[in-house]
């Protein structure tokens, strides 16, 4: 049933956006040191997922991929644009499957190459303009904008745990975190634009957040898994995680878990520069995560946040008529799972 | 128990509402003597702004109008409980049992100015409910918006539709899926225009709404606007100049106009329910989801403003009133009523109220230091780390000493009251003291016999600071000069003085040309706005000849002059006296046809208790009025964007000091008597953890 | 009274603060029997819609501040109104679409702001509405882009008198509706001033 649904849906509209990127990525000079490298990420072959939920939201709600290609297409260049900015925070060696941008060109360089990105995505949102009238772009704006800040509070959240080293991160300042940097981009904003554009402006956009919220903390929280337990598919360096020291739902399971003094190593190895932390401090931090059983305690987790997912779902779609994209949307929450 | 055995001494500062309840909760039995009660008494009367005297012809003379309201249900208790525990014999005491205390009033009016100029009271009668204020409530209902919401749109659907239409929607559907499909049907088919449709429009939300939140909020939403809208359509075309007809729409136009708002502020899912939308106006936030000029100027709406003084520094100019409070006031007011409406007291609210507690009280081994005015509080200087500031000290002048223990209460038939003046022969030196013309609950009046210092452990352990917000600039000095939310708190939740004025007439209501059912009446123009009558009053005094027609007025005062002025609170008075005068020959005629003419009123009908006394205008020196213009006597607001700024008695900053009052942010935060006894019981918790805050009924509310 | 050194403290109460939205408290609180391990699953839903809940409390100020800004923008229900009023939906041209932005935009007062790049249509297929009503009146247009619109009276299928007022004039649609009209629906044929084809419809639709 929906087998190859998500996955069938994904290649199409995935194939669709890739079409339209090049259409926003000019030629120019200087093209070694910038020109050449904006198509970098975006080919390196993404699963598409959130510009998919933006133009499957938009057919959902009755309206057409036209209307809304340059939102999605605007977003994919966003979202690419977090992501060389992300691995330079994080510091990251390698990105599905190839070096990341910083570890080939250097910071400086990489920077500048996520900075252009994100401006590129502002052409189509522009165009949005003549294609959907001055009222429905500037609020596709307005929801742009708002996800842009979301975005931003969530990663300085995260970068400020890290920085500080803080110890009293909990579970629900996790799950606010994840909102903000992860859900708004990958979930929320496309699912809201999508029904926003169809409807021009009349849906009932707080039932997607809702529903974006939940499926974007369950995917968040299997990619946290699945960084520690890849499958074969993964393309990040497992346990890198651990060595960015990166707060997950796991890792502050395992704080409230442990002993006192387990508890002062694990803060003392999350207190040290990401260089110094050396693989045997990984392999013990691995161990006792494995040892207080906290990685199925977060694939519970995930699994009841997708289920509410789903939950949101029949209610956010519940007046409009059957549809394959309403069906994708669905079949989101359960393909988190089963996607590597 | 502390550690060595002894009870827990507790100052309990202020005899107020408040106060007193609090001292009632730490006493109740079930302590079993844990806590050991002081309060420290100003003056010679318990009561605060509800103290009340007896004064020639044993007349009751009040600070102004106290109406209980037939939601009150903390109050209630409290009072029936004492009433039980005082156990008077009904077949010698007047008032024995809280009925003989309190009685039931169906009758409310509102006053509107009708286009012709003319003044048209509106009657109406409010049926009695089920049970009585005070009995106990099922604890596995609580109190939540969708309910109160629910409630509305019944109400609507009864406003707008006859009989021939009310009642369930055909065939009340099983589940909720099915009442989402219905719902989503309705609001599918758009426009509400067809009368039919409205009426089942409203019917599926009050189902709806019960079944809220399994029932989803946007499809709620979306019902709420569709009927908005429909009802809007209607109004507009309404012209009618009858004024019942007028006024039905008024309330239809109040109750469409809360419905958007809860919608557009998402109400109905916000954790912090209506105390949301406090930073709007009433009025603001009524008119900007729809409401017409001309609802928002209507009688009612007047009301809502006038019965609270709902005025900015007394300014008849400023109204401002706290959305999200004026509406859980009406919600609760209108629909959780029990027996009636309103309740009167059968005598004044010291007699019927604070008579009774003392003597319980008194019984339950709780001492009381009257003449005690509380001066300053005292903090350390400095403080350990780590260590929660607290009250060292309190500072307090002894105004007069007392022979002994004072006996406060005189005996005026057969009913124990308070005076309105002290015993000056239980007072040492009581004929100077009396000669030099002592006012001991004047501000003004700073005189006293000495000073006298309590100081933490040794003479308390606890402090329940029960004096109002008026007076905390004048005995919590430390405190505001360290602590910015205390001085937040001080300028934000600001004060009126009020004022009143009794009449006692030797003609009755029909003499006066007054037709219609005793009421309590408000809305009407200003400076007295709200007028009640109290012709029941009469039994309980000592008149040689009984007066026919008591009439009590009372309403906000403006702040005039300078309060350091040397005669400020004389000009003050004699202010009252005037509006008092210039009210009775201007406006009166409009509601005693009788009795007044444009410009001219019967004075010679107003019974002088001293004899014939003097004739005209001047007769009006012998009636009884007041200037409450003492700082703890000034009435607290609730204006917008202040709620905030109120402490819980809950708040631990001090830790051996809590909070009572209206004042304070409990639950219901406004100038009440229900407020000032839910405050009460917060300041017991705070303290000994009972009562739990789940019995205090409406603590937990949207 | 003499007493020993130690000075009392009040006890931290366990709840400070009324609870104001007692279906969400339930939910959160897990009201009602609750054992001592909570499975992860249930417990990952009740701390996600905790979280939910709060962030969008938080997200809407966060909405309100930025929508403040966005100046040109009238506001969302007064669009849905006007919207509703004219009855556009989303089949018809740019046209109709770019009249209703020149209402919207008008009605909403919005301060000094560029006026949106013409659509790319002939010349002059821009139409302002100018009604003069006294009661509020539903109008629907129908219409194609191009041509010279023409349109004769509104027609009412249930005999009521045609409304005559009514012409394209200058670049706007007139209608007049007399105070008497009786309630109804009526229509016309809006055609082509140069070859009589037929370029759409007009409807007006007078409440009850």
């Amino acid at each position: 049933m929906a087998d190859t649904l998500v996955s069938d849906t994904l290649a199409e509209y995935g194939a669709l956006i890739r079409a339209w990127l090049p259409e926003y990525l000019p030629k120019g000079e200087p093209a070694r040191w910038l020109y050449d490298l904006l198509p970098d990420y975006p080919n390196r072959g993404g699963k598409m997922m959130r510009p998919a939920l933006c133009l499957a939201a938009t057919r959902a709600f009755g309206g057409s991929i036209d209307q809304a290609i340059k939102s999605a297409v605007a977003l994919e260049l966003l979202h690419n644009a977090l992501l060389i900015h992300d691995d330079i925070q994080d510091e990251s060696e390698e990105r599905r499957g190839k070096p990341a941008l910083n570890a080939m060109l250097g910071v400086p360089l990489a920077l500048n190459v996520g900075d252009v990105l994100a401006l590129a995505s502002l052409r189509p949102l522009a165009e949005n303009l003549e294609t959907l009238g001055p009222r429905l772009a500037l609020a596709v704006y307005a929801e742009t904008e708002r996800m842009a800040w979301e975005s931003a509070e969530g990663q300085a959240l995260e970068l400020g745990w890290r920085r500080d080293n803080v110890e009293t991160v909990e579970e629900n300042d996790y799950l606010v975190m994840v909102m903000k940097k992860t859900c708004w981009l990958s979930t929320i904003y496309p699912l809201r634009l999508g029904a926003l554009i169809a409807t021009r402006g009349a849906a009932d956009l707080d039932a997607l957040t809702r529903l974006g919220f939940f499926l974007g903390a369950a995917f968040q929280i299997q990619d946290d898994i699945l960084n520690l337990e890849p499958d074969e598919k993964y393309g990040k360096e497992i346990n890198g995680d651990l060595y960015e020291g990166k707060r997950t739902l796991m890792l502050i399971r395992t704080a409230r878990a442990c002993e006192p003094e387990e508890r002062r190593r694990l803060f003392a190895f999350l207190g040290k520069p990401r260089v110094q932390r050396d693989k045997a401090e990984v392999a013990w931090l691995r161990e006792l995560m494995q040892r207080h059983d906290v990685i199925a305690y977060a694939r519970g987790v995930a699994r009841g946040l997708a289920g509410a997912a789903l939950h949101e779902w029949e209610i956010a779609f519940a007046g409009l008529p059957d549809s394959r994209d309403a069906r994708f949307i669905a079949g989101i929450a359960d393909w988190i799972f089963r996607r590597g | 128990m502390t550690t060595s055995g002894r009870p827990i001494e507790v100052a309990v500062i202020g005899g107020g509402c408040a106060a007193v309840t609090a001292a009632f909760e730490l006493t109740q039995p079930h302590h079993e003597g844990r806590f050991a009660v002081t309060v420290y008494q100003q003056g010679w009367r318990l009561g605060g702004k509800g103290a009340s005297g007896r004064g020639k012809a044993g007349r009751i003379e009040e600070h102004g109008l106290h109406i209980w309201l037939g939601f009150y249900e903390n109050a209630f208790a409290m009072m029936r409980a004492a009433y039980e525990e005082l156990g008077r014999d009904p077949k010698t005491h007047p008032i024995a049992t809280w009925r003989d205390a309190f009685f039931p009033m169906p009758h409310v009016g509102i006053a509107d100015r009708l286009a012709t100029g003319r003044w048209d009271e509106w009657m109406a009668h409010f049926p009695p409910t089920p049970g009585l204020p005070g009995d106990p409530l099922r604890s596995e209902s609580p109190f939540t918006l969708a309910s109160y919401v629910g409630q509305t749109a019944a109400l609507l659907r009864t406003l707008l539709f006859d009989a021939r239409t009310r009642g369930t929607p055909d065939g009340e559907p099983a589940s909720v899926a099915a009442l989402v499909e219905r719902a989503a049907r309705l609001v599918a088919a758009g426009a509400l225009s067809v009368a039919a449709a409205l009426s089942e429009a409203l019917g599926v939300l009050t189902v709806a709404l019960r079944e809220f939140p399994a029932f989803p909020e946007a499809l709620i939403s979306r019902l709420i606007e569709d009927v908005a809208v429909a009802v809007r359509e209607q109004l507009a075309g309404v012209v009618d100049l009858d004024p019942d007809v007028r006024r039905k729409w008024d309330v239809i136009d109040l109750a469409v106009s809360f419905l958007v708002g809860v919608v557009r502020h998402r109400l109905l899912s916000d954790p912090e329910g209506l105390s949301a939308i406090d930073r709007y106006d009433v009025r603001e936030f009524l008119g900007a989801n729809g409401a017409s000029e001309r609802t928002l100027q209507s009688g009612f709406v007047r009301a809502l403003y006038d019965l609270p003084l709902a005025y900015e520094d007394g300014d008849p100019a400023r109204p401002g009133l706290a959305a999200g409070q004026a509406l859980r006031g009406a919600l609760r007011m209108f629909f959780t009523y029990r027996g009636a409406l309103f309740w009167k007291m059968r005598a004044g609210m010291g007699d019927i109220v604070f008579a009774p507690l003392y003597e319980v009280l008194k019984r339950r081994g709780v001492r009381f230091e009257f003449f005690h005015r509380l001066e300053n509080i005292k903090l350390p200087q400095r403080l350990a780390s780590g260590e929660r500031p607290y009250v060292e000290a309190l500072e307090f002048d002894v105004q007069a000493e007392v022979e002994g223990e004072y006996r406060p209460l005189v005996d005026v038939n057969g009913v124990p009251c308070w005076p309105s003046e002290p015993d000056f022969s239980q007072l040492v030196g009581g004929e100077t003291l009396k000669a030099e013309g002592r006012r001991f609950e004047s501000h003004w009046d700073r005189r006293r016999a000495r000073a006298k210092t309590l100081h933490v452990t040794k003479d308390f352990d606890f402090v329940v600071l029960g004096v109002s917000v008026g007076a905390m600039p004048f005995v919590a000095r430390e405190i505001l000069e360290r602590d910015p939310r205390w001085r937040a708190m001080v300028e934000n939740v600001k004060t009126v003085a009020s004022q009143a004025f009794q009449i006692w007439l030797d003609r009755d209501a029909a003499d006066l040309g007054w037709t219609d059912p005793p009421i309590v009446l408000s809305g009407f123009v200003k400076p007295f706005d709200t007028w009640a009558d109290m012709t029941h009053l009469s039994p309980q005094e000592s008149w040689r000849v009984a007066p026919r027609h008591i009439a009590y007025f009372c309403n906000v005062l403006e702040d005039r002059g300078d309060p350091d002025a040397p005669d400020y609170e004389a000009a003050m008075r004699e202010a009252v006296r005037e509006n008092a005068v210039r009210f009775l020959k201007r406006d009166m005629h409009e509601l005693w046809p009788k009795a007044a003419t444009p410009g001219a009123f019967r004075f010679d009908w107003l019974i002088d208790p001293e004899g014939e006394g003097a004739q005209g205008e001047a007769r009006f020196a012998s009636q009884f009025w007041t200037a409450n213009v003492n700082p703890s006597d000034r009435y607290v607001l609730m204006l917008p964007g202040t709620l905030r700024y109120r402490i819980s008695p809950l708040d631990n900053t001090y830790d051996n000091l809590t909070l009572a009052g209206d004042w304070t942010d409990c639950g219901y935060n406004a100038g009440c008597v229900e407020a000032a006894v839910m405050s009460g019981r917060l300041a017991a918790h705070a303290l000994s953890g009972t009562p739990r805050l789940e019995d205090i009924v409406g603590y937990d509310h949207p | 009274m003499v007493h020993e050194g130690e000075r009392l403290h009040r006890p931290d109460p366990p709840r400070d603060r009324p609870i104001r939205d007692f279906p969400s408290y339930a939910r959160n609180n897990a009201w009602g029997p609750r054992d001592g391990r909570e499975d992860p699953v249930s417990q990952g839903v009740r701390l996600g819609y905790s979280v939910l809940d709060e962030q969008m409390r938080e997200g809407q100020r966060l909405a309100e501040r930025l929508r403040g800004g966005l100046r040109g923008q009238p506001p969302a229900d007064l669009g849905a109104l006007i919207e509703r009023a004219l009855n556009i939906y989303r089949d018809i041209g740019a046209l109709a679409f770019a009249a209703t932005e020149a209402l919207a935009r008008n009605t909403a007062r919005a301060p000094a702001q560029e006026p949106p790049p013409p659509p790319r249509a002939a010349p002059g297929t821009a139409y302002a509405f100018e009604v003069k009503s006294s009661r509020r009146v539903g109008v629907k247009l129908d219409l194609r882009p191009g041509g010279r619109p023409q349109v004769g009276a509104l027609q009412a299928l249930n005999g009521a008198p045609a409304i005559a007022g009514v012409g394209f004039k200058a670049g706007a649609l007139q209608l007049e509706i007399a105070d008497d009209q009786p309630d109804g629906v009526y229509n016309a044929v809006v055609v082509d001033a140069d070859s009589g084809e037929p370029l759409g419809t007009l409807t007006v639709r007078i409440p009850a």
